[in-house]
């Protein structure tokens, strides 16, 4: 008996320390739990405030409209504002405080009236020696603009440049150089026979004649 | 009974054919300078070869052909057409070369195009050609619009042994020379047309300079813009043809050229005479004051019945611009092709497809059935309702005035009527042919008129998608049309000869 008692006693004592220790586990993960949850809401919040000022500054990734969309669908996009990209080409056609930049997208060039200090940030055109400044607009779209005659135009609000222009190079073709001696050799053994053959006809043409 | 033609004179047409070839290589120099000129190396190596390639073999053919004879009209319709056909696959050469065409048979097209004075085109990123193609592309309309033989007798070839001049002359569809002598003749059509050419440089180059453009630059659109215009051609140095200048005073100066472009020279040499009284009384000058204003008109109402444009100045700018150009042949446009079948309805495309149709003057740079035909048939058709109202036994003289008082044969009503016919039927079987690939009625006669017509306006047929055998039908009709059907009736005639002929 005496054995059994302060066994028992043991016992009691041992789940009073574990329920002890129980209840400051749970408090414990509560109170963890919680600081985990305040630091996630915190960088949450953080993270939010910083991506959404960031998101803030970009734009949304714009709605490019080609070319042929423009020219086959001209009556529904006329008079929307669209975005058009492509290669200044040729020269800025100048008009008082404005200029016409005619822009190609590689399907067809399009007319862009744009304001003349805009038209002064495209540093090159395209042409045979030239890569033309890659240009965004953004602008009113006319199918038959009343101001330009009826010509299929964008009136540009805003002009981007995206990529500067290049000069392009033209390597000499080592196999157009061999070409050209070979009919330059042609060219100079088919005259020589045309001349010896006009000569020896008017050779005999005056031995004829004497004869 | 078909007689079979000698040896003999397949040789004398091929010694002649080499003869015009070297003239058309010589030409070819002006684009090599132009390249060198520029530091345009790797064109200039283009050039050289097509140079060299196009007197070779124009000195083959006189060297292993040396027959020179009198050169019968049929003979020498032959050797036109034959010639033509080789200028183009050999003045293909350096544009093919060039790398802005997608294959051979595409610089092909454009090089008939630009001889047949045409204008439509194939041409890849025209944008970045070179100063040195552009100048060929142009200059094969300039030798085109006067004729290729025109510049081997003006300048170059001496058709000596034989008197084949006026046979090679008339076979690019020249009815008759302007004076007595045939080389002196070829000679005032390059005073007249090199006099344009100043005019035109004097009038284009300050245009284009008041735009902003750079004065070379200028000084180089103002000869292609001018050799496009003056000779009916359509072709530009740029992808948006003369849209790409957006400029109204362009627009009134090239009319200018279009115009003088579609009158005879016979009518240039009356005028440069100071016989000013031709514009009023010749039957092809009145004739294209009538028809030019009535299709203008249609075309305007059509394109008010579809809505096409807003405002007065649109309308009229537009309207009136590619009516002209088309009446002229030229083909010069402010619009993208697809705008023609989209926006300008059916009544404005018909106008527009009849003045293709209807082209210029005879004898001129332009093409289609031509304003003295059209006179023609309208007197004739006025003359066989007199028959019908007056008494059996009356006799029923028509004349007419073309330089001088003519009386209107039967002869000239069953070759007028005859060359009219041949134009319609050719219009309408190459429209039949693109409709076979799928394309709309509308656009495939448009297309094809276009072709025939040798004017150049598309309503977007012409691509390099369009399929190798409409492209082959196009080339083939850019040349009978150029040639006004005479030539390549020659050509077949003597073909068909030699195999059945005894």
């Amino acid at each position: 008996m005496k054995r059994n008692a302060p066994r028992k006693r043991t016992v009691q004592n041992r789940e009073t320390f574990n329920l002890r220790q129980h209840g400051l586990g749970v408090l414990a993960a509560v109170g963890y739990a919680s600081l985990i949850i305040v630091i996630s809401a915190i960088l949450a919040i953080v993270s939010y405030l910083v991506f959404a000022s960031v998101a803030q500054g970009a734009e949304a990734p714009a709605t490019l409209t080609p070319s042929t969309q423009m020219i086959g669908q001209a009556k529904q996009l006329d008079g929307q504002v669209l975005v058009y990209e492509g290669e200044a080409i040729g020269e800025a056609l100048e008009r008082g405080r404005f200029a016409f930049v005619n822009t190609n997208d590689g399907s067809n060039a399009i007319g862009i009236w744009m304001s003349k200090s805009d038209s002064g940030r495209i540093s090159t055109f395209g042409d045979y020696d030239h890569t033309g400044d890659k240009i965004r607009v953004t602008g009113e779209f006319h199918r038959a603009c009343a101001e330009h005659g009826g010509d299929l135009d964008i009136h540009a609000s805003k002009v981007e440049i995206l990529i500067a222009g290049t000069v392009r190079t033209h390597p000499v073709s080592v196999s157009k150089i061999i070409a050209s001696v070979i009919a330059l050799a042609v060219l100079a053994a088919s005259g020589l026979l045309y001349q010896r053959r006009k000569n020896s006809k008017a050779k005999s043409a005056s031995q004829e004649h004497w004869d | 009974m078909l007689l079979r033609p000698l040896a003999r004179d397949w040789h004398v047409i091929a010694h002649y054919c080499g003869r015009l070839l070297i003239g058309v290589g010589v030409f070819m120099l002006v684009p090599l300078f132009t390249a060198i000129l520029f530091a345009e190396w790797n064109s200039a190596l283009d050039f050289l070869f097509g140079v060299a390639a196009t007197v070779a073999v124009g000195f083959a053919l006189v060297t292993f052909f040396p027959e020179t004879a009198d050169i019968t009209t049929a003979q020498g319709l032959v050797i036109v057409a034959l010639t033509w056909m080789a200028a183009m696959f050999l003045g293909a050469i350096p544009l093919y070369m060039s790398g802005h065409y997608l294959n051979y048979l595409d610089a092909c097209f454009d090089a008939m195009s630009g001889f047949a004075t045409t204008g439509l085109t194939l041409v890849q990123d025209l944008d970045h050609v070179s100063n040195s193609v552009n100048m060929w592309r142009h200059l094969t309309m300039f030798m085109g619009g006067q004729g290729i033989a025109v510049v081997a007798l003006s300048m170059l070839v001496r058709l000596s042994g034989g008197g084949g001049g006026f046979e090679i002359y008339s076979g690019e569809a020249r009815e008759e020379k302007v004076v007595p002598n045939v080389i002196r003749t070829a000679r005032f059509i390059w005073i007249i047309s090199l006099t344009y050419l100043a005019i035109g440089i004097l009038l284009l180059t300050p245009a284009f300079l008041l735009e902003g453009m750079s004065f070379t630059r200028s000084f180089l659109h103002s000869i292609w813009i001018f050799m496009a215009a003056w000779d009916t051609g359509g072709f530009a140095p740029n992808s948006q043809n003369v849209l790409f200048y957006h400029s109204g005073v362009v627009e009134v100066i090239t009319m200018f050229f279009m115009i003088g472009g579609c009158l005879s020279f016979g009518l240039h040499y009356a005028l440069w005479h100071g016989r000013t009284d031709e514009l009023g009384k010749n039957v092809e000058p009145v004739s294209l004051a009538i028809t030019i204003p009535i299709l203008v008109l249609i075309c305007l109402v059509g394109l008010e019945i579809a809505a096409t444009y807003s405002g007065f100045e649109q309308l009229f700018r537009k309207g009136v611009y590619h009516l002209v150009s088309a009446h002229t042949g030229t083909g010069y446009q402010t619009l993208y092709p697809g705008q023609f079948s989209l926006e300008w309805g059916g009544l404005a495309m018909m106008a527009t497809m009849i003045a293709m149709g209807l082209g210029g003057s005879a004898s001129s740079t332009a093409g289609g059935i031509k304003a003295l035909r059209v006179a023609v048939a309208y007197k004739a058709f006025f003359q066989e309702i007199k028959r019908l109202i007056r008494p059996q036994s009356a006799v029923t003289v028509t004349t007419f005035h073309h330089f001088s008082r003519r009386f209107l044969s039967d002869t000239l009503i069953r070759t007028s009527l005859l060359i009219f016919t041949a134009y319609i039927v050719t219009m309408f079987a190459g429209a039949a042919l693109a409709m076979g690939y799928g394309y709309s009625f509308t656009d495939s006669l448009f297309e094809s008129t276009s072709a025939v017509a040798n004017v150049g306006l598309s309503a977007g047929v012409t691509s390099t998608s369009m399929p190798n055998p409409l492209e082959i039908v196009y080339i083939f009709e850019m040349w009978i049309g150029r040639l006004e059907f005479l030539g390549v009736f020659a050509l077949a005639g003597l073909l068909i000869a030699s195999w059945r002929g005894k």
